[in-house]
């Protein structure tokens, strides 16, 4: 026996004892050693950069290329660490944002879209499918989140209470009344007071959930499911703080297994898009469904395993707050 | 060399081996594999510049990297069927996911997951990602992500233990 473990049938894992995650890296680093991007493949890959490249400089506009930036980079010999600092002063300095992160899948897709001289910005995707238009995001005046900014001049907190956030940003943002906070909440802001902010509440509405539990090592909660409430639900509010980026918009895009459900408007006004999870075909499974509305140009996503009806009911409960 | 050769080459230095290690186990094909790999760095070369640097560049290329295996596996959903799926993924032939297959440890037991629970497990053991980042790869809540991982941690107990 070696390290408290058992040899058996090369099987790593006995007698139930848990491997350290970096035991189990390291194991699957040695297993998965001979399994190596050759040079072969990294040629191909080159050739098939390259020829997006050539399509871009061709002008064809497929991704949001700066003409002037690009060249400028090329005849830049100093090496690449050098261009991964341009490429950050630049996003810092410029201020752009094309993708919410948080808990969306996203992937950039590239520059706007122009459609018959109309200009669709903060568009949401699912896959190959642009969803209706919603209200369009626009500037909010909401006091600076305080914080001390990293190195990108971003902020980062955590925090248990959502009012306590909602109260910091001047009480700018819905809240819902269906329930008051619980213990459970877990709040992130996430903003360079510039240009965006996100807020991410994990546990926002907890329903008929039940028996919540720490898991330590990834420090969020597992629950049992209600009758009608399968988890938890979760918020996130994205807002824009600057002309600039109001102007370049707030793309997202989910990809892989989702598909779009269905549009409404909200007995408050709020055209919502409904957007559901495809990852499991039982019937008798509730699925993860997400909503998404903007509201006074702040866009709110909720997100949870409850019934369409169930979703569309905390929708209608979110209410300003001041 | 330009600038954006330069770029590639340090992201697939950098990166190559352990993006397609992850594609490998997710699409338990090498072929798929590759292409998914291809994909990820056209992807990535395609949309640095708006690359915020708001996540680290391995979480950042990992998102893309199991978006490219996700749209691999929903294009093959259409065209062979649910079933059939994970059959038609075992490849024949000399193929290092193959070899891995036959060869018992850690990552045959997670070639016997299902996508998601591999897809997470990758996430949380291999690319080493916290929750947060692997919440907003997978598209879920933190919660979400934190109850697959255990589920996923469980059943892959039970397979390595001979239970499954």
């Amino acid at each position: 026996m070696e390290n408290g473990r058992t040899m058996e049938n090369g099987r790593i894992m006995e007698n139930s004892r848990t491997m350290e995650r970096s035991e189990v890296k390291a194991e699957l680093g040695r297993e998965l050693d001979r399994i190596r991007l050759s040079e072969a493949m990294k040629d191909k890959i080159r050739m098939a950069a390259g020829a997006e490249s050539c399509g871009k400089n061709c002008g064809n506009n497929y991704g949001r290329n700066d003409r002037a930036e690009s060249e400028r980079m090329r005849s830049d010999q100093a090496g690449t660490k050098r261009i991964n600092m341009l490429k950050k002063k630049k996003a810092m300095y410029q201020r752009i944002l094309r993708t919410a992160a948080a808990f969306a899948a996203v992937v950039v897709l590239g520059g706007t879209t122009v459609y018959a001289g109309y200009r669709f910005l903060n568009k949401i995707n699912v896959n190959d499918q642009t969803l209706p238009e919603l209200d369009q995001m626009k500037v909010v005046d909401v006091p600076a989140f305080p914080g001390e900014p990293d190195e990108c001049g971003l902020i980062d907190a955590d925090y248990s209470s959502y009012d306590r956030v909602n109260s910091l940003l001047g009480n700018r943002f819905l809240d819902s009344d269906l329930e008051g906070e619980n213990p459970y909440m877990q709040v992130n802001v996430y903003t360079d007071n510039k240009d965006f902010g996100i807020i991410s509440v994990e546990n926002y509405l907890v329903g008929d959930t039940d028996d919540y539990q720490l898991v330590e090592d990834v420090g969020r909660y597992n629950c049992d499911p209600g009758a009608v409430y399968s988890s938890s639900v979760s918020l996130k509010v994205s807002y824009m703080l600057s002309t600039e980026q109001e102007e370049n918009g707030w793309d997202s895009d989910y990809l892989g297994y989702y598909e779009y459900l269905d549009s409404y408007v909200s007995s408050a006004g709020y055209r919502v898009n409904l957007i559901g999870s495809t990852t499991n075909t039982d019937p008798h499974f509730v699925t993860e469904k997400t909503a998404v509305f903007v509201a006074d140009g702040v866009r709110y996503e909720l997100q949870g395993r409850v019934s369409m009806e169930t979703l569309k009911e905390i929708v209608d409960s979110m209410k300003s707050s001041s | 060399m330009p600038a954006e050769e330069n770029l590639l080459d340090r992201l697939m230095n950098e990166y190559g081996d352990d993006i397609l290690r992850v594609c490998c186990l997710y699409l338990k094909d090498y072929h798929l594999a590759e292409d998914a790999v291809q994909e990820t760095f056209i992807r990535a070369m395609r949309s640095y510049g708006g690359f915020e640097h708001r996540s680290k560049e391995k979480t950042w290329l990992t998102r893309i990297a199991v978006n490219c295996c996700k749209n691999i596996l929903r294009n093959r959903w259409y065209r062979t069927g649910m079933d059939e799926l994970d059959e038609n993924l075992s490849v024949q032939g000399n193929d290092p996911v193959e070899q891995l297959i036959e060869q018992e440890g850690i990552s045959q037991g997670i070639l016997r997951l299902d996508p998601e629970e591999r897809e997470i497990i990758l996430l949380y053991y291999y690319q080493e990602l916290r929750m947060k980042e692997i919440a907003s790869i997978i598209g879920t809540s933190e919660n979400a992500a934190g109850q697959r991982l255990s589920r996923a941690r469980k059943k892959l107990r039970r397979i390595l233990e001979g239970e499954v």
